[in-house]
């Protein structure tokens, strides 16, 4: 209850004009948004292009959010539309390589720390597990194991019935179990 | 046929715990039971290894996001990209270069957003058959367009290509003059029946060249 007062009072502030309000917004659940993008994603780039893109969003759609729901369900549908949007899209985007162009283009200098954390082999091996997932049994894993969200919640942000997401973790889980046999 | 439920309890003693009760009858089956107790190992390691990933991930990204202000991230969105902002002039040279290349490429094959250029009917045999083809061209950021408006809640992406590619076949069709239901049946059908990764196959082929089989 005083998680959705909270959020209420700084959306109030925020369509009041204060950006410093937006901004705790931001804060409060930049870390929510990166890490459910990144496991459904699976790479730090995308997951970091889907959080600004949920911020934008959210910039933009705030003054329509009805607070029929709460801030975070809101926020984690954003999410995992964008991120499955994302999928589709790359699907075909790899047909046409704009990927790479796009990279040739507009390649940051910068040197990422990603490089480094890629060296770790267990997140990539679980990494390359959750991927392997199909997009629903890998969305649900992310929301119900990284985010701790219950079935209800998930279901109002899925629109999918409670039974059919426990079934969908129980297979997820059993399917990454069997891949991940040899590393554990 | 127990051992089945009981799987399903070590599901849930790892999903959101068990009552006291529950978590006896479990720990009173694993005793006895090799293939079970095979099953909660399983699972036991699956959580800690998950757990101890989900700390580096947590972490890792905590050094990303450290710093990161809503209010920089809308700023930085409205501003051109740097490539643009360094060199304005070349900029817009590149882009007129690009636009003009584009539209004298696309301007032959481009025909109100689908793209066919009938070639010619080709006639092939696979042994017993002759199957007469159409070489068609397709203009795949259409699809690529298309794939784009649809929304994602609605239904799995395969799916959605699927009823993308049914559709402009009949249109394509139509353009040929050579649209019957028979030939939408026949093409719908095949669509059904491929494989994802056919469908992956086909839409990558989409890009140059589309051989359309017609009966």
């Amino acid at each position: 209850m005083k998680q959705i007062l909270d959020d209420n009072t700084l959306i109030d502030r925020f369509l009041e004009g204060d950006i410093n309000a937006f901004d705790m917004i931001v804060d409060k659940y930049k870390r929510k948004i990166f890490l459910t993008a990144y496991k459904i994603l699976g790479n730090y780039e995308d997951a970091n292009d889907i959080t600004q893109e949920v911020v934008i969003k959210m910039y933009n759609e705030l003054k329509n959010f009805r607070r029929e729901s709460s801030m975070y369900t809101w926020l984690y549908r954003i999410t995992t539309n964008l991120s499955l949007n994302e999928i589709k899209r790359k699907k075909i985007r790899n047909f046409l390589d704009i990927d790479n162009l796009e990279d040739f283009f507009f390649r940051d200098d910068k040197q990422s720390p990603e490089l480094n954390f890629r060296e770790n082999e267990l997140s990539n091996k679980l990494n390359e597990a959750i991927q392997k997932l199909p997009e629903k049994q890998r969305t649900v894993f992310v929301l119900r194991y990284y985010d701790g969200l219950s079935y209800e919640e998930i279901s109002e942000i899925l629109g999918t019935s409670v039974g059919a997401l426990k079934a969908n973790y129980f297979h997820a889980v059993n399917k990454l179990a069997k891949e991940l046999k040899n590393v554990l | 046929m127990y051992c089945e439920k009981v799987k399903n309890l070590i599901f849930t003693y790892f999903d959101f715990g068990l009552n006291e009760l529950d978590k006896e009858k479990l720990f009173k089956h694993l005793k006895d039971c090799e293939e079970c107790q095979f099953y909660f190992n399983e699972l036991k390691d699956l959580f800690a290894i998950l757990k101890e990933e989900k700390a580096l991930v947590e972490n890792y990204s905590d050094l990303i996001l450290s710093g990161v202000k809503g209010s920089a991230i809308v700023e930085q969105k409205k501003k051109p990209r740097r490539f643009f902002v360094l060199s304005p002039a070349l900029g817009f040279s590149f882009m007129t270069i690009l636009l003009l290349s584009f539209y004298l490429i696309f301007q032959s094959i481009m025909d109100s957003g689908i793209s066919v250029g009938r070639q010619e009917v080709v006639t092939y045999s696979n042994g017993n058959d002759e199957i007469n083809f159409v070489d068609v061209f397709l203009n795949q950021s259409y699809i690529y367009n298309k794939l784009d408006t649809v929304s994602v809640e609605s239904e799995p992406y395969f799916d959605d290509v699927k009823k993308i590619l049914s559709d402009i076949y009949k249109d394509m069709l139509h353009k040929l003059d050579m649209f019957h239901h028979e030939n939408q049946f026949v093409i719908e059908n095949s669509l059904e029946k491929m494989s994802d990764t056919e469908l992956d196959l086909l839409i990558a082929e989409l890009d140059t060249k589309l051989i359309e089989e017609l009966p």
